[in-house]
């Protein structure tokens, strides 16, 4: 074996994954070759010391970041959840009043399906609204949830219900109601009123999933007024990097 | 309740994972604990950047969650893992400049309970620090697998979807270079 050979088999070696015959060939050469020595040596010491680079411990605030992340992720799948339970509800108490109607429209003249209907879906509404109010101030966050929830299922504007989601919006304790607050509202966001209400709010979160989410809807809805706000954030040191680089994105969008 | 906890501890990563899949998004958070100091010392290494090792340990284990539906019963959890891992950092982040010189970073990487520890620790190895700063990403990559974190050359060869054979010259000649380099200074 020549010392180029050699060399080309020292990481193997080094591994210990260097076979006979060849083994014994690079073991022989070792023994006569002082250079080889050296070279060998020298690979050793490199070799060892990748081996004994530490292991770096990540910052504490990542397991926290992360378990809030998992939070979140399963509240969005318990929020599919208590949609489809709400939208099968719904639907069986439309079709209990549907049967209701068509009964008792046997005995006069057939009127108007739509109007009958229309007039359904807002009874439909009123219970849902006020399913929702009783419920969004209860102790328990999980039950405000629900709320919340009910509340993305009314179909129509009413300035109790945007309110009621402003305020837990701004002021719940728990941030995950906060955040299913955000998300209720940008069902409602086709409505200027609620857009200047986001913005408002936006001012005054310190919460990034919030700040974000908030961010997110009102640059969806090309909210122009947003962008005062929006310059703020990006410029304010205090808020997360993440959330500094949506709004600076946001700003790009919306110019 | 202090028995379900034991439990999970004694579960493989592949069996927490599995569960994962079934919705039990709980478990992430015991891989999250077991990988987490690993991988964020792979993405220093490789990247000599604190504050986005901290966004790619993060953003790795947040696609561990999003893309659980393709997490395969056969696969071994660390190689999969890492997969995501060295994806996360080439697809975000291949543009950009990394190899800056380690001492502006040292000053930054201050962690943890280890904190001073850790700075002092890598002031010990600056000048090996320097020496891998100047490979490629790809053949610093592949020594800061097998000698730092102690990953076979089989399963390196899974995590690049490469030959291993590919791997081993990739490895022996990164190493060769290195030493180089190292012994150059």
């Amino acid at each position: 074996m020549n010392c180029e050979t050699f060399e080309k088999n020292i990481p193997d070696y080094l591994d210990k994954s260097l076979k006979s015959p060849l083994m014994q060939k690079f073991e022989t050469h070792l023994q006569n070759c002082k250079s080889c020595q050296k070279e060998l040596e020298q690979y050793n010491k490199l070799n060892e010391e990748l081996k004994k680079l530490p292991t770096i411990h990540a910052p504490e605030n990542l397991k926290n970041n992360f378990n809030r992340q998992l939070e979140f992720e399963s509240l969005k799948i318990s929020r599919t959840y208590y949609a489809k339970m709400i939208r099968i509800a719904a639907g069986f108490a439309l079709f209990i009043a549907g049967a209701a109607f068509m009964w008792s429209a046997q005995k006069w003249i057939i009127p108007d399906n739509s109007e009958q209907l229309s007039t359904l879906q807002n009874d439909v509404n009123q219970v849902k609204t006020m399913m929702m109010m009783q419920l969004i101030d209860q102790e328990s966050p999980s039950t405000r949830i629900k709320a919340v929830n009910y509340a993305e299922e009314i179909t129509k504007v009413d300035p109790n219900v945007i309110n009621a989601l402003i305020t837990r919006l701004n002021t719940d304790q728990n941030s995950n109601v906060r955040l299913a607050a955000a998300y209720a509202l940008e069902k409602f966001a086709y409505d200027q009123t609620v857009r200047n209400k986001l913005i408002h709010s936006l001012s005054n979160q310190k919460d990034p999933l919030v700040q974000i989410a908030l961010i997110n809807i009102l640059v969806n809805m090309q909210e122009h007024n947003a962008i005062e706000e929006l310059k703020k954030i990006m410029e304010d040191e205090n808020n997360l990097k993440e959330v500094r680089q949506r709004a600076e994105y946001g700003v790009g969008v919306l110019i | 309740m202090p028995f379900l906890k034991k439990k999970t501890e004694n579960q493989s990563d592949e069996q927490l994972m599995q569960e994962v899949c079934k919705g039990k998004l709980q478990n992430a958070a015991t891989l999250f604990e077991r990988y987490q100091h690993r991988l964020y010392s792979y993405f220093i290494y490789l990247s000599a950047n604190q504050s986005l090792s901290e966004d790619l340990v993060q953003n790795t284990f947040y696609r561990v969650i999003k893309y659980k539906h393709a997490y395969k019963p056969e696969y071994e959890f660390k190689n999969w893992l890492y997969t995501i891992a060295r994806n996360n950092f080439y697809n975000e982040h291949r543009k950009k400049e990394y190899h800056a010189n380690i001492d502006e970073n040292t000053d930054k990487i201050t962690t943890g309970n280890d904190g001073e520890k850790a700075l002092l620790q890598l002031q010990e190895h600056q000048e090996l620090l320097n020496a891998l700063n100047q490979l490629s990403d790809n053949e610093r990559e592949i020594l800061l697998m097998n000698k730092m974190q102690n990953i076979k050359y089989e399963d390196i060869a899974l995590i690049m979807n490469e030959n291993i054979n590919t791997i081993k010259a990739r490895a022996a000649r990164a190493l060769k270079k290195l030493k180089l380099i190292y012994t150059q200074n």
